[in-house]
């Protein structure tokens, strides 16, 4: 069971981080082109 | 704040991940009761898929009353992109399942063959939206039909069992431990959705907001 | 009264713009036809009589695809050639949907008075409730046809139109199909014991789902072809 516990955490990391990327470049291009909440904030 | 939730939220799986595995006990009464910890990922995915289908739906049905605003649409598309995924996974461990204790991948049991056309109606759906170009004429006729598709697949769900002989435990009682790892693993697959809906409705209202800049310049 | 009399109009209108060129109905008739001939065929091959299981799956699979390849016609020939607007400022939403989901359905019901009694001599499958048969039939296209009618009116806006009709319908009557080939099924003598007639209340559980399937397909469409029309 323990390597199937490993892929799965190593598959979750993946995905999260991935994720997480993603929603930090939206966030960036929101702030450039001024759209949105994070764009919104910085007005 | 936000930033925060999305980190929680991570943690959060990695725990319920490494509970599945550590914490669940073996299921008895199953051939293989060591496998049949992969309920902890079927059943939370099916419903945060069912979740998706239903915002679908909702989003839908706010598009055409309220107003027709093209956001709306892209709610509704997002949602259902989601809901393809999480149903497509429903569907998959669902099938390792069943080759696993019954030996089959696929026997027409009815709660794979509802899933099944669920996702059916989905790609549908997707094809209808590719076959239009115009976008609010594209949104009025997806609305319509994921709205008719909603009124239809609750039919769905009464009919198929009174057709097809189930597979699916029925009066199963789940031990404590069962409980809770599948009510947090759906949390926070519910979550994981609810995230994902936002980064896609970011992208499209991005995508939206670009488009208009481009056509209104000369 | 009134809404009754457009109705109606747009279903007159649907007959007679259909009777001047009959392109819709020999080619629908002309489709079933093909496809019993073929069932014949790969039937003698076998020089067996069908199960009445495989009997029935057959009946439902040609009115199904009989009713795709015809029942489409219905909203895209207005956008063919021009007509959508003109209907759009003489009508009601719900009395164009009527009037032409009723064409349809007589098209529809047309089409399986053919069919059925054509397969079920072809395949030499005795039956054993004509009442049943008659009733479930009747349902199941009346439910066809509900569908069918909002989904031709969907697909007329895209520009694939031909196929799609098939793909976006079919799953939404996987719950028709199930019912209807399980109340023919009962008909035809399945589950029951051998020789004689049926009773009718073998297959009256098929009969009440494939009502309500009809009932709420109808409702439904009329609740939501004007969001469509309307736009």
């Amino acid at each position: 069971m323990l390597p199937l516990l490993i892929v799965a955490l190593l598959i979750w990391a993946g995905v999260f981080a991935f994720t997480f990327r993603v929603d930090q470049r939206l966030s960036q291009l929101e702030n450039r082109f001024g759209v949105g909440e994070s764009g919104k904030d910085r007005e | 704040m936000a930033q925060l939730a999305k980190i929680l939220l991570g943690i959060g799986t990695a725990i319920v991940v490494a509970l599945s595995f550590l914490y669940l006990p073996a299921a008895e009464g199953f051939p293989s009761p060591e496998l049949a910890r992969i309920v902890a990922l079927h059943l939370p995915n099916a419903m945060a898929g069912l979740v998706a289908a239903v915002a679908a739906g909702c989003y839908g049905w706010r598009y055409l009353a309220g107003g027709r605003n093209p956001l709306d649409d892209a709610r509704s598309l997002v949602a259902a992109v989601l809901a393809t995924i999480f149903l497509a996974l429903t569907t998959v461990t669902g099938m390792v399942f069943a080759q696993v204790q019954w030996g089959q991948f696929w026997n027409w049991d009815p709660k794979q063959t509802c899933i099944f056309i669920l996702l059916l109606i989905f790609a549908a759906y997707f094809v209808l939206r590719a076959g239009i170009e115009d976008e609010e004429k594209r949104a009025t006729v997806s609305a319509v039909y994921i709205l008719f598709a909603a009124v239809m697949t609750p039919v769905l769900g009464y009919m198929v069992p009174k057709y097809l002989p189930s597979l699916h435990p029925t009066n199963t009682s789940f031990d404590a431990a069962y409980h809770t790892v599948i009510w947090s693993a759906s949390a926070c697959l519910i979550g994981l959705y609810a995230w994902l809906f936002n980064l896609g409705v970011r992208y499209e209202r991005l995508r939206l907001h670009l488009d208009a800049i481009v056509r209104d310049e000369p | 009264m009134d809404w009754t009399r457009e109705a109606l109009a747009v279903f007159v209108r649907e007959w007679r713009t259909e009777w001047r060129t009959r392109v819709a109905l020999t080619s629908t008739v002309l489709f079933a036809v093909g496809a019993l001939v073929l069932i014949g065929l790969a039937k003698q091959v076998g020089r067996t009589a069908f199960e009445p299981t495989v009997t029935a799956t057959l009946l439902w699979i040609v009115l199904l695809f009989t009713a795709a390849s015809g029942l489409g016609r219905a909203f895209l020939h207005e956008e063919e050639r021009g007509t959508a607007l003109t209907l759009r400022l003489c009508a009601r939403g719900t009395t164009v949907w009527t009037g032409k989901f009723l064409a349809n359905a007589v098209l529809l019901v047309g089409i399986a008075v053919i069919t059925a009694p054509t397969l079920l001599t072809l395949a030499e499958t005795p039956v054993r409730n004509v009442g049943l048969l008659t009733a479930v039939s009747l349902l199941g296209c009346i439910g066809i046809a509900a569908v069918l009618t909002t989904m031709s009116a969907l697909v007329a806006q895209t520009s694939a139109r031909g196929g799609l009709l098939a793909v976006v319908s079919f799953p939404l009557l996987t719950p028709l199909l199930l019912a209807g080939v399980h109340g023919t099924q009962a008909a035809l003598g399945v589950g029951s014991k051998p020789g004689g007639m049926v009773s009718f209340s073998v297959g009256v559980g098929d009969v009440k789902i494939l009502l309500s399937f009809a009932v709420i397909a109808i409702t439904a469409s009329l609740l939501l072809f004007d969001f469509l029309w309307n736009d």
